[in-house]
């Protein structure tokens, strides 16, 4: 199968969206580029900050790829708006960092406006881009990736892919939703390659993926964190440990089955995340598995997290902040000895 | 043109930190070009003459809040050139210990309250310093800076009504340097940002941002009607960012040829420095002087930025709360 890379893999999701259903639009800052400018009239500039969208304008036009001003509440209300009449935006927010100065149209009206019409309600079908992830050196207001904040609020869902192939079926599967998703994209993540199936290549949300299998420990990892686990897992083969890998890839609602029978067979639970540790998805897992499945642990389960901290901005201190394998394998020792 | 109130002394002032601002900001370009400095860096080279001719009128007990583009700020409010390098290398010992970077730097101690990587936020924030200084009937004003872009951020908006309704000594300068990113603020804004500063109740104008004594002037103006008590201005300065967006933006294609050459000939230096070829004599030795001055504090600031320690990697973990009465662990837990 051919390779591509992860943003392409979302950009080929959005691409083959937009032709299939022309109530999908495409609304954010830059995501086209250039608007206005002579020669920009349907060439794109950037297709986003980081190339994302790029060339959906050439494509699509400006009626549905549309820049907007850095008004995030507005843009975003927008789009929620135009999900009652219809249309399906994919908006970008940019760094999740971004989403407080929007918050109140996530959740008190994305989250609740499906609800509240009771009987007459027909869902805010409606995807928000967001980068998340630590890495760029770039401080605390752009590295943070406290998705499980968006996951706490009911009618929010979350998806966050941990390899092309899962980006493109997750996206397509988010457009084609009925409710607000968040859509979860890791800047350390964009560049990565791997097999994605041409076409139709739907993953459906709410499905955990079994990344590996192995007998002896459980490990749930999140998005960029599957990588650090299957480096973990590699290197812990010489041990003789076997490390079954769970990817939920959607946060919310999450897959408990896959997690509870995955534990059923290790006995041992280890949770890799790269958001900070309290009220999080690592602790929410940690304590979804203490309360309904006690009985099949052999050990008290781990937590590999970033610490309680902001994200710092020099080399050294936000190195030390991200987990990695090492921590990992430390957890892993751990909870099989 | 107009006959202007600034004596030599000024514009020889205003020439100076100007120079110090385009000689850093062209070093961190050549340093992050080479791979020696990390991170996610906006430069502010072209809008040199905003951040001298309004910060020329303030003291340390004035407060700014500036934005991710905020180096110029800095330097203009009197933030150390070489705690500031040190900071953009990483390294322990600068303006914020490493843990925020180039979108972060901030110094209390000369005025300089806050930036920071979320367009639009550094405005309300401003608004704090300026009630302060109210409540206290100190004649300090507080000034906020942000970008065309950042002035279509409702946070804006609300400020603007804010300080009209208090009546705060508050200065809110539009850096309008045409984009925000890649966006012109000709599509994002419907008027220009000043335009709407009447609509709630602010007196604005607009100046040549280019023109480091239209900026100073007009700064100058705000600034003795928040001091007497007379409440908010509104400045837009017109200017422009050579270096676009951030470091390592890889098309610039969207920025045209003709408005990029209008702006490099009004150069906000050499505008500057004619004026004061004309005024001064013997001005072109002093200008030499302040240029290897200036060079010669920026070099000791990249000296100072390679020979700083790198920071011990547990340096991260203090320092999330003042109260030291309650301690916290790493993982966010009570440790009375
Ligand atoms: C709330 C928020 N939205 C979006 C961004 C991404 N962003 C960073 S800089 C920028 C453009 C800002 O434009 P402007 O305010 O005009 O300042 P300039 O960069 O031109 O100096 C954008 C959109 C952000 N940092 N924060």
């Amino acid at each position: 199968m051919r390779k591509i890379s992860f943003s392409d893999a979302i950009n080929e999701a959005l691409r083959e969206e937009m032709r299939r259903d022309p109530r999908v639009i495409v609304t954010g800052e830059d995501v086209a580029g250039g608007a206005t400018i002579r020669g920009f009239e349907r060439r794109d500039a950037w297709g986003g900050v980081f190339g994302v969208t790029r060339e959906l304008v050439s494509e699509f036009g400006r009626d549905r790829v549309i820049d907007t001003p850095i008004s995030e509440s507005a843009y975003l209300g927008a789009a929620i708006g135009a999900a009652t009449q219809g249309y399906r935006t994919v908006t970008e927010i940019q760094f999740l960092d971004f989403i407080g100065v929007c918050l109140d149209q996530v959740v008190n009206q994305a989250a609740k406006l499906h609800y509240a019409r009771g009987s007459k309600g027909s869902g805010i079908p409606l995807v928000i881009r967001a980068m998340v992830g630590a890495g760029v050196r770039a401080g605390g207001t752009q590295s943070q990736s406290f998705y499980s904040a968006m996951a706490h609020f009911p009618g929010i869902k979350v998806v966050a892919p941990a390899n092309p192939a899962d980006a493109k079926g997750l996206m397509l599967a988010s457009i084609r939703d009925q409710d607000p998703v968040f859509f979860m994209e890791h800047k350390g993540l964009y560049e990565t390659s791997g097999e994605v199936p041409e076409g139709e290549h739907l993953v459906p949300l709410g499905r955990a993926s079994v990344v590996r299998e192995g007998e002896d420990v459980t490990v749930v990892a999140i998005a960029r964190m599957v990588q650090v686990a299957e480096r973990a897992a590699d290197l812990l083969k010489a041990e003789g440990i076997g490390v079954e890998i769970v990817d939920p890839r959607t946060i919310a609602p999450l897959d408990y089955a896959t997690i509870s029978a995955s534990v059923a067979k290790t006995g041992r639970l280890v949770v890799v995340d790269e958001d900070t540790p309290r009220c999080s998805v690592a602790s929410d897992i940690v304590g979804l598995v203490a309360s309904r499945d006690f009985d099949a642990l052999r050990s008290a389960p781990s937590m590999v997290t970033a610490p309680h901290t902001p994200v710092p901005a020099a080399p050294e201190l936000e190195d030390a902040y991200t987990p990695d394998a090492d921590q990992v394998m430390a957890a892993i020792r751990k909870v099989v000895a | 043109m107009n006959t202007t109130s600034i004596t030599d002394e000024q514009m020889v002032g205003l020439f100076e930190t100007m120079t110090l601002i385009r000689v850093f900001e062209e070093r961190v370009h050549s340093l992050f070009q080479d791979g020696e400095l990390p991170g996610l860096l906006h430069l502010c080279s072209g809008q040199e003459a905003v951040a001298a001719g309004v910060m020329a009128h303030l003291g340390a007990a004035d407060m700014i809040t500036s934005t991710h583009r905020n180096h110029g700020h800095a330097l203009a409010k009197g933030v150390s050139p070489a705690s500031m390098m040190i900071e953009l290398y990483g390294r322990s010992g600068g303006t914020n210990d490493g843990k925020g970077g180039s979108m972060h730097i901030a110094d209390a101690s000369v005025g300089h309250l806050a930036s920071g990587g979320i367009v639009g936020a550094g405005v309300p924030l401003a608004m704090g310093p300026a009630q302060a200084a109210k409540l206290d009937g100190r004649p300090d004003v507080a000034v906020t800076f942000f970008g065309d872009g950042g002035a279509q951020q409702g946070t804006v908006l609300e400020s603007m009504n804010l300080a009209a309704v208090w009546a705060l000594p508050a200065i809110f300068i539009c850096e309008n340097n045409l984009f925000g990113q890649a966006t012109p603020v000709a599509y994002a804004s419907a008027v220009a940002p000043h335009q709407r500063a009447e609509g709630f109740g602010l007196p604005s104008e607009l100046v040549d941002g280019q023109d480091a004594v239209a900026v100073f002037e007009a700064a100058g103006r705000a600034v003795s009607r928040a001091r007497a008590g007379n409440g908010p201005t509104f400045v837009e300065c017109q200017t422009y960012s050579y270096h676009g967006s951030w470091e390592g933006e890889s098309k610039r294609s969207y920025r045209l040829p003709e408005v990029e050459t209008d702006f490099r000939t009004r150069d906000p230096l050499r505008i500057l420095d004619e004026r004061l070829a004309d005024s001064l004599q013997g001005w072109a030795d002093i200008r030499d002087q302040i240029e290897e001055d200036m060079h010669d504090v920026v070099d000791q600031a990249v000296e100072a930025g390679r020979n700083a320690p790198r920071p011990d990697p547990a340096a991260g973990l203090v320092g999330v709360y003042a109260d030291e009465l309650v301690d916290v662990d790493r993982d966010g837990l009570s440790t009375y």
